[in-house]
């Protein structure tokens, strides 16, 4: 098989939406070297510039027609990946309006490597959702990873931190390995690594789960949908999320809670949904009930979690079980909703981490559902954002989530997978239990120490509720949280979609759509 | 021309409440008033331009999300209208004896912007003419409902208000499932509009479609069995939020009901009905038995409230003419009388801090007027001839007789403790020797204060709501010519629907008047 590798001058117009942030992520590191510690708090600005710029390559590739596919079919910048982008860039510049004023707040002193790490981490990210063969897809992988297992150990002197990355990094090098595993068996069967190599091969090609190249493909695809659900992190590989996203500086958090979750959800679509579209019998059900797993698992945990940060981890998971459910529909009224679903829960997750970053500005550690109390008292307009993240989180109408979920759960019903519906339905009301009781503690309860009723009840609420940590009152939870600028205009970003595309989605539904191939 | 009037009378609220958020604290009051009163200007300036006709009117169309056929579809008919006008007097009077609450939390503009956000949920509900809609104003109910019972109640606030919106979302969550199903079931291109669903759902579909929906209609009514988070959230919450939680909140699950029921879903509604009018019957007796018992006087209006929602229930399921007139009139007077009965039951527990009805005896002698409004709302709820609540009931349970004798004989042994509990209540707090709290010593200005009667102010909102008792126990002519023509086009289907009850009423309500 001779192999001829040809760039024309055409193949590097697609790289618009990753060549801002490569420049920018390379002048940080230059500028960093240059500045005075007191003024590398600046370098957040270069890096918001990357991602605008980035942006704006974006919006140049979904004007431009013509042929998606660059550099012999490695890099696709179809809608598809154009959608992901979107998703990936404007998580990344919340995170990066956040960050200032936390990470001064954590004593991290290497603002430039940070911003740099952060950078490459979307880098990688954006590659992901623009690959077309299994090497690019491992590339982005690992690009995205490596700055990660950084950030997530980026706070100095804490045990948490270390334990974050470490977690991180061992289980995700596992991950690795299998995805590797499975690409390799893939290219094996096949005999080829471009996607859509690989369904021009199946697609001519018959095979059983015994004969031929059958038991090879059939194993890869199980390493496959192994490596990239844990990269989701789908029941039953998700015990690495609530300890590293504990760790990990809230604002990397937020980042990785829907950015690497849009861009493994974009392979996920590429390669079962598109790539192995016409042999979806053989891994149907296996995602069906990983759909089903997660989506019951995730909210019954986070039910448990008295830790704020730990309860939005696992209903990460719950998120990941729905959306799932879009790709366990295999169709492209199930990747519409798949799309839908990353953008809305992109806006609303990275609110709602960024109130927790706000907060622990003010406290020492992690926070507590009682370091939530009095909250509406104290700083009513930081109660109020959280409170429209969280009723979007549990989906209620009015705030986007509710679209999110809709358009997932009516893919389902009308593919005539019904019973995905229902499980998704009743998993949500648990979903109601934990969402809705920090905004019992952040509205019914009176700040610490108002006034004497308080403590009773208090106590009721820890009988009624479980949370037996919650015991603990500090000084510090009865003054009003004072917001950096950049957290005030992230937050107000994050809410105004939420409630926007809450009542007008229609424009980002048809995006969804196009992007899956629908009219 | 065409003032888009439906989304003025469901925005306005929300806006306002909104808008209220910005004005300083001592403002919020004034502002929410204001809104409220307009909104019930306008919600009147609706009921007046409305035709006495069967047709859907004051229609809006825009396309919301054509990526999935839906639309944003809002008509009145016969039946909305009339709720329409109702939620608007309730917002209105509810807001006007907000005073207390306001004054007593240092969250004055959450609360009114709360109170109003729950009225543009309540009024979408009524108004919208597609299944997505009016989940989506369903849900967009329970938000304000949740935070108003849980910040603003009483001291075991957090219990009802997790009660609440753990039964309310398991229910909405439900009719969700209803939805998709729904939507899934029927071909596309419909956007799930009432016009195009009546006479369309598949019929091995409807049954469990339907008691997809019936589930968030029970818990919302509330039917017995599932009615045990309402004696806890109506009598936690302040006035005010019971007044628009029993008032008005729980007539969207009836309306529920009777949409989806009667209209949309009629063979199960069929299959369904002697169960439903089972529970119905079974809510009845046990929550007129349960107010009886009961020491607290909110609890004991939220347990009459309850069994006289069952009432309207079993009139709806009696699915004849008698039946379903009578429970459109009812869903009216019983919230225009628990209104007033939870006002009054406000005004009186503000007044001397306390609900407990064993502390209270021979008011009367000191607040005579606010006896004589009591008397009325009391005679109102246990359905006097002449008042508002007589010929509803009578209809409904002429109803439930013509569908099953045994059922409406045994709904009709209501009376018996309704009138009874009612009675009690009244006498205990009104009448007999004048208790502790009431006979106060003289002397400190505060005790002066209390032996005086109640104040124009306060009376005002009450009187507003006795004189529209009075108006539809005498006159209710008005109604039927509405209603009736809106039925009539709800039950086409079912083909067993005649107009004549109605004009029973019209004859019965000359007579009272001669």
């Amino acid at each position: 098989m001779n192999f001829i590798y040809t760039v024309s001058n055409a193949d590097w117009g697609h790289l618009l939406a990753l060549a801002p942030l490569v420049v920018t992520t390379a002048l940080t590191m230059l500028i960093d070297i240059f500045l005075p510690a007191k003024a590398r708090s600046a370098l957040v600005a270069v890096a918001l510039a990357g991602v605008a710029g980035s942006g704006a390559g974006v919006y140049m590739l979904y004007q431009s027609s013509g042929n998606v596919l660059a550099f012999n079919g490695m890099i696709t910048t179809d809608h598809l990946a154009l959608f992901g982008s979107v998703i990936i860039l404007v998580t990344t510049f919340l995170s990066l309006l956040i960050a200032p004023g936390y990470i001064e707040r954590q004593g991290v002193a290497q603002q430039g490597e940070y911003y740099t790490l952060v950078q490459l981490a979307a880098l990688g990210m954006l590659l992901l959702t623009s690959a077309a063969s299994l090497m690019t897809i491992f590339l982005g992988i690992e690009l995205l990873s490596l700055p990660l297992y950084i950030l997530c150990a980026f706070s100095p002197g804490q045990t948490k931190a270390y334990e974050s990355g470490m977690k991180y990094f061992m289980l995700s090098a596992f991950a690795s390995g299998f995805l590797l595993y499975g690409m390799a068996l893939t290219y094996g069967a096949t005999g080829t690594t471009q996607l859509a190599g690989i369904q021009n091969f199946l697609a001519n090609h018959q095979f059983t789960l015994t004969s031929g190249f059958g038991p090879y493909f059939i194993m890869g695809m199980a390493l496959l949908i192994i490596g990239l659900s844990f990269k989701v992190s789908a029941i039953p590989f998700h015990a690495w999320t609530p300890d590293v996203y504990e760790g990990a500086p809230t604002p990397i958090t937020a980042m990785m809670a829907s950015g690497t979750k849009t861009a493994a959800f974009v392979v996920f679509i590429r390669l079962f949904t598109e790539t192995f579209g016409s042999v979806t019998a053989e891994w149907q059900g296996i995602i069906w009930a990983l759909a089903i797993i997660t989506t019951i698992g995730g909210n019954i945990l986070a039910a448990t979690q008295t830790n704020v940060k730990r309860m939005l981890a696992y209903s990460g998971v719950a998120h990941a079980g729905y959306m799932l459910i879009g790709v366990a529909v295999a169709n492209s009224l199930g990747t519409a909703g798949v799309l839908t679903y990353l953008a809305v829960y992109a806006l609303m997750n990275t609110g709602a981490f960024g109130v927790l970053s706000a907060l622990e500005q003010q406290i020492d550690t992690n926070v507590g559902l009682d370091d939530l109390r009095g909250l509406a008292s104290r700083s009513p307009l930081l109660a109020a954002a959280m409170a429209i993240f969280l009723f979007a989180l549990a989906g209620i109408p009015g705030a986007a989530g509710f679209i999110g979920k809709y358009t997932v759960f009516y893919a389902a019903a009308v593919s005539g997978h019904i019973e995905l519906t229902i499980i998704g339905v009743l998993a949500s009301a648990a979903g109601f239990f934990y969402y809705l009781r920090v905004i019992w503690m952040m509205y019914f309860v009176p700040p610490a120490g108002s006034s004497a009723e308080s403590e009773s009840l208090h106590a009721e609420i820890i009988s009624a509720g479980g949370s037996a940590a919650a015991a603990k009152v500090s000084i510090a939870t009865a003054a009003a949280v004072a917001l950096p600028v950049g957290a005030t205009i992230a937050l107000f970003i994050a809410a105004v979609g939420v409630i926007g595309f809450g009542i007008a989605p229609a424009e980002i539904i048809q995006l969804a759509r196009n992007a899956a191939g629908l009219p | 021309m065409n003032f888009p009037i439906l989304s003025a009378l469901i925005f306005l609220p929300a806006a306002g409440g909104l808008a209220g958020t910005l004005f300083p604290r001592s403002a919020a009051r004034m502002w929410a008033l204001g809104v409220s009163a307009i909104e019930l200007i306008l919600a009147v300036y609706a009921g007046f331009q409305f035709t006495a006709s069967g047709a859907v009117q004051f229609t809006e169309a825009q396309p919301w999300i054509p990526g999935l056929g839906l639309n944003y579809t809002l008509g009145a008919d016969g039946v909305s209208v009339f709720l329409v006008i109702l939620t608007a007097l309730l917002t209105f009077t509810a807001i006007s004896v907000s005073a207390e609450v306001s004054q007593n939390s240092d969250k004055p503009r959450l609360f009114y912007f709360l109170m109003l956000f729950l009225a543009t949920g309540i009024q979408g509900v009524f108004l919208a003419q597609n299944a997505f809609l009016f989940y989506v104003f369903w849900e967009v109910m329970l938000v304000p409902a949740y935070l108003l019972v849980g910040t603003f109640g009483g001291p075991r606030r957090t219990y009802a208000a997790i009660k609440f919106v753990l039964y309310t979302a398991v229910g909405s969550l439900l009719m969700l499932a209803g939805v998709i199903g729904l939507n899934a079931a029927v071909s596309g291109g419909t956007g799930m509009s009432f016009a195009q669903l009546a006479g369309h759902v598949p019929a091995n579909a409807q049954l469990i479609l339907f008691l997809a929906f019936a589930a968030a209609f029970a818990v919302k009514s509330p039917l017995f069995p599932f009615h045990s988070w309402a004696p806890d959230a109506y009598t936690e919450a302040p006035a005010p939020v019971t007044v628009m939680l029993a008032g008005a909140m729980s007539k969207t699950g009836v309306y529920g009901f009777l949409r989806f029921g009667a209209a949309i879903f009629p063979q199960a509604a069929k299959q369904a009905a002697p169960y439903i009018a089972v529970l119905a019957v079974i809510g009845i007796l046990y929550s007129a038995v349960q107010a009886l018992t009961q020491s607290d006087m909110k609890r004991l209006l939220a347990y009459s409230s309850i069994s006289h929602m069952n009432v309207i229930i079993l009139g709806i399921f009696a699915l004849n003419t008698f039946g379903l007139e009578g429970s459109v009139l009812q869903m009216l007077n019983h919230g225009v009388t628990t209104g007033a009965l939870f006002i009054i039951a406000g005004y009186i527990e503000s007044r001397y801090a306390t609900r407990s009805l064993r502390r209270f005896g021979g008011m009367a002698r000191q607040t005579p007027v606010l006896a004589v409004v009591f008397c009325i709302a009391a005679l109102s709820s246990l359905g006097l001839p002449g008042l508002n609540s007589f010929s509803g009931e009578f209809l409904t349970l002429l109803g439930a007789f013509q569908a099953n004798a045994v059922l409406g004989a045994l709904a009709t042994l209501v009376i018996i403790p309704a009138a009874w509990y009612m009675l009690q209540f009244f006498q205990g707090v009104m009448e007999g020797p004048e208790s502790d709290i009431i006979a106060q010593p003289n002397g400190t200005a505060a005790a002066r204060a209390k032996s005086a009667d109640i104040s124009f102010a306060a009376l005002l909102p009450m009187l507003l709501l006795i004189a529209l008792m009075l108006y539809i126990g005498l006159a209710p002519a008005f109604l039927p010519d509405r209603i009736g023509p809106t039925l009539t086009q709800f039950t086409a289907l079912s083909g067993q629907f005649h107009a004549s009850g109605l004009r029973i009423i019209q004859i019965m309500g000359r007579q009272s008047a001669l």
